[in-house]
């Protein structure tokens, strides 16, 4: 167990120290204690940095937003509005927490979390740096099937945004609900087969694997051509993945009111809220992952894990800056456009990609291209 | 809070948690988005580049009343209608505030003589915070309304009980 | 299939061009005005809060009859020689809708619509504002005032004394008068 993670075994190390300091040993702890308690230390500082990066995304959005539209966005509140979502949060806290009387009152209260969990259980298997030492990624749990998993959890928030829709015994809520359901299923197809390719070329479904594959300036997206369009499909399908606009039909409020969310008030609320910039850097990881070499700089970084995190990090506040530019500019689409666009044009164009890239690699026309070239 | 909610005497560490609850809730007043009639034609102008109420952290228009804090009710509140700007206003979690914006909804406005239509008066129907006269109000004007909510909530009391026990 | 793909070919040109777009507002100046502390400059035509002339108004409530919601409200005594005795000029700004049909009206041109517009407040009562920017009279006016008084009261005094003379001079008078007479 505690040999596939980094993390989970310095955690143990750190329990260790301080059971030490009153003359202890971690030994003392049954081995599922010790994985119990080491999981929840983990989850723990994962929700902490979740919560600390959605403050600091929301702020972004709404300076970015207002610079946008020419004007200033929040600037009262604290310097350049920096405690401005502080501010929100506490605000959030203190709101009063409603229940509609019709509403199924356990099933209401419990789709925020599950909508919340499934998103941050998936960081789980995100590797966010390499151990340059022991030749490993840094991640929470090392799993083989890294990006199978992943797929496969972050699924279970449409069965909580479902919940909430049916929940709430509100119309707006259950169109909202029937909406993301839809769109999310549909999308995730041209998201999964997008996915493949890397897998395909990196050959492994772990994240870790593909981290260690790209080291040294060797990206998956310089690998052939088909690599920028895989990734613009990953892309677009991610966004309406993660409900952002112009896919932002679930909590259309010009149809929906505030679609699946609009009963839930105060902190469950914001837990709606925290889940939709949480997938957004979901997605970033995973493409600045699969496709942008992850904490990778061509090499230049040398062997330091901390400067490898920084470098991850800036890719996916480059990739989140590029969401929020393309909130703040496009209309929301039509829901059978939305349909068409996934079915129509994403999934046969990722079919075909998927189709060429396996073609490419077979015969490995890379290195047949190139030596045309060089012999030409 | 319910339970905390005015059950403390004044002391250093209460009035300062008073003081941090009235500062968040002062910073981040978002508005419901809706209006009735012209004056929600300046309130968008608040929203747009001239004016920009985000300045204020009051920029967030939300779509539903359950996480709204701020209800500007901009334009004229017919009889039809002002059975649903009570609803509104009631379906908002506490803590809420009203501004009405506009000789409409102040008092009835250009309908108040002769109009059979009218509420002469929002406040004849739900509680209002601060009166915005103006025909519509410059959108400046809103942003002052905004500031005098402001104003009031620095000047409430959240844990700590206002001199009177409460039972 | 053919069109889906163009749809979807134009889709994403008109994106980019769009994304362009903010991109270039992202980089450029905001164009905001930061209220409170940046005040706007407003039309000279602006209809704000009225301001009223009062040394020139002559209280004939020619405004207020003019008002289309009655939101003027005057109470005012006539008193002699072109003074008025003010009790009341209030307008109630929760009424009035800023059209200037007050103003044009008045025979002394003396109301006019001024550029203040932020006058919001917590209570209805407070809206109505007062405009006479004086109690009744001016400081120039209160010495012209004084004098017409102490003029009046010299006046009568003078009359009173005339009076007393005169009934004090009356027998001579009139035996003068009887002399003349004879
Ligand atoms: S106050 Fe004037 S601008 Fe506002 S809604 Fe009424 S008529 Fe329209
Ligand atoms: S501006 Fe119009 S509504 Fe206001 S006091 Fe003058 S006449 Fe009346
Ligand atoms: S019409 Fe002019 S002069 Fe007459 S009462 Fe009104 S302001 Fe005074």
């Amino acid at each position: 167990m505690f040999e596939q993670s980094i993390i989970l075994s310095a955690i143990r190390d750190a329990i260790d120290w301080v059971l030490g300091l009153v003359g202890q040993d971690i030994s003392i702890l049954p081995l599922p204690v010790q994985v119990v308690l080491c999981g929840l230390i983990a989850a723990g500082g994962l929700m902490g940095a979740i919560a600390f990066a959605v403050l600091i995304y929301v702020w972004m959005e709404r300076r970015i937003a207002g610079r946008m539209q020419a004007r200033r966005g929040p600037n009262r509140v604290g310097p350049y509005g920096l405690l401005q979502t502080v501010a929100d949060t506490f605000k959030l806290l203190r709101k009063e927490d409603i229940i509609p009387t019709g509403a199924n009152r356990i099933l209401f209260a419990f789709a925020p979390m599950l909508v919340l969990a499934g998103v941050v259980a998936a960081f789980a298997a995100i590797p966010i740096s390499w151990d340059a030492d022991k030749g490993e990624p840094i991640m929470i749990a090392d799993i083989d099937l890294g990006i199978f998993l992943i797929t496969a959890i972050v699924a279970t928030e449409v069965i909580g945004v479902i919940m909430a829709g049916w929940a709430s015994n509100n119309k707006w809520s259950l169109y909202g609900a029937m909406r993301e359901a839809a769109q999310v299923v549909s999308y995730e197809i041209p998201l999964g087969l997008s996915l493949l390719v890397p897998v395909l070329i990196v050959g492994d479904l772990s994240l870790g694997a593909a981290t260690e594959d790209q080291l040294g300036g060797n990206w998956l997206i310089w690998r052939n051509p088909f690599m920028w369009a895989v990734f613009f499909i990953f892309y677009v399908a991610g966004l309406a993945n993660c409900k952002r606009a112009p896919f932002d039909l679930p909590e259309a409020e010009s149809e929906l009111v505030a679609g699946f969310h609009t009963e839930y008030s105060g902190l469950r609320f914001s837990f709606f809220f925290m889940e939709e910039y949480a997938s957004m850097t979901l997605i970033s990881a995973i493409g600045a992952i699969y496709f942008f070499g992850a904490g990778d700089l061509f090499g230049l970084q040398g062997s330091s894990s901390l400067i490898m995190f920084g470098v991850l990090l800036f890719k996916i506040l480059v990739s989140i800056f590029v969401m929020m530019w393309i909130r703040w500019t496009l209309p929301r689409l039509r829901i059978d456009q939305v349909m068409t666009l996934g079915y129509k044009v994403l999934t046969p164009i990722a079919f075909f990609l998927l189709l060429g890239v396996t073609v490419w690699d077979l015969y490995d026309l890379n290195d047949k291209l190139w030596e045309l070239f060089s012999r030409s | 809070m319910g339970l905390l909610e005015h059950s403390f005497k004044d002391n250093i560490v209460t009035t300062k948690v008073d003081w941090l609850l009235n500062w968040s809730r002062k910073s981040s007043i978002w508005p419901m988005t809706f209006g009735l009639a012209c004056c929600a034609i300046e309130m968008m102008a608040v929203g747009a580049p001239k004016y920009d109420m985000d300045r204020f952290g009051a920029g967030a228009f939300r779509a539903t009343p359950r996480q709204a804090d701020l209800m500007i009710v901009a334009g004229t509140v017919t009889f039809k209608m002002a059975p649903r700007v009570k609803r509104l206003y009631e379906q908002m979690p506490d803590p809420k505030y009203v501004i009405a914006m506009g000789a409409c909804v102040i008092a009835g406005g250009p309908y108040c003589k002769y109009g059979y239509h009218v509420v002469n008066g929002v406040d004849l129907i739900v509680p209002v915070d601060v009166y915005v006269p103006g025909c519509p109000p410059r959108p400046e004007a809103l942003l002052e309304g905004v500031m005098r909510i402001q104003d009031k909530i620095m000047k409430e009391r959240v844990i700590t009980h206002s001199g009177v026990q409460a039972s | 299939m053919v069109e889906t793909f163009k749809d979807f070919g134009f889709a994403v040109k008109t994106a980019i061009k769009g994304m362009g777009i903010t991109l270039k507002t992202f980089f450029e100046k905001p164009v905001t005005l930061q209220y409170p502390e940046e005040r706007p400059e407003v039309d000279s035509r602006y209809r704000g809060i009225h301001f009223l002339e009062q040394e020139k108004c002559i209280s004939c409530k020619v405004c207020a009859l003019a008002c289309p919601v009655d939101c003027i409200h005057i109470e005012s005594e006539l008193p002699e020689k072109g003074l008025y005795d003010w009790d009341r000029f209030d307008i109630d700004y929760g009424l009035c809708m800023f059209c200037e049909l007050c103003c044009f009206p008045c025979p002394t041109n003396c109301i006019h619509m001024g550029k203040e517009f932020d006058f919001s407040r917590f209570s209805r009562m407070d809206l109505v504002r007062n405009m006479l920017t004086w109690e009744g009279v001016s400081p120039a006016q209160k010495k012209e005032v004084d004098g017409i008084a102490a003029e009046k009261a010299a006046k009568k005094a003078a009359a009173a004394e005339a009076k007393k003379k005169a009934a004090q001079d009356e027998p001579k008078d009139t035996q003068d008068e009887k002399k003349d007479g004879e």
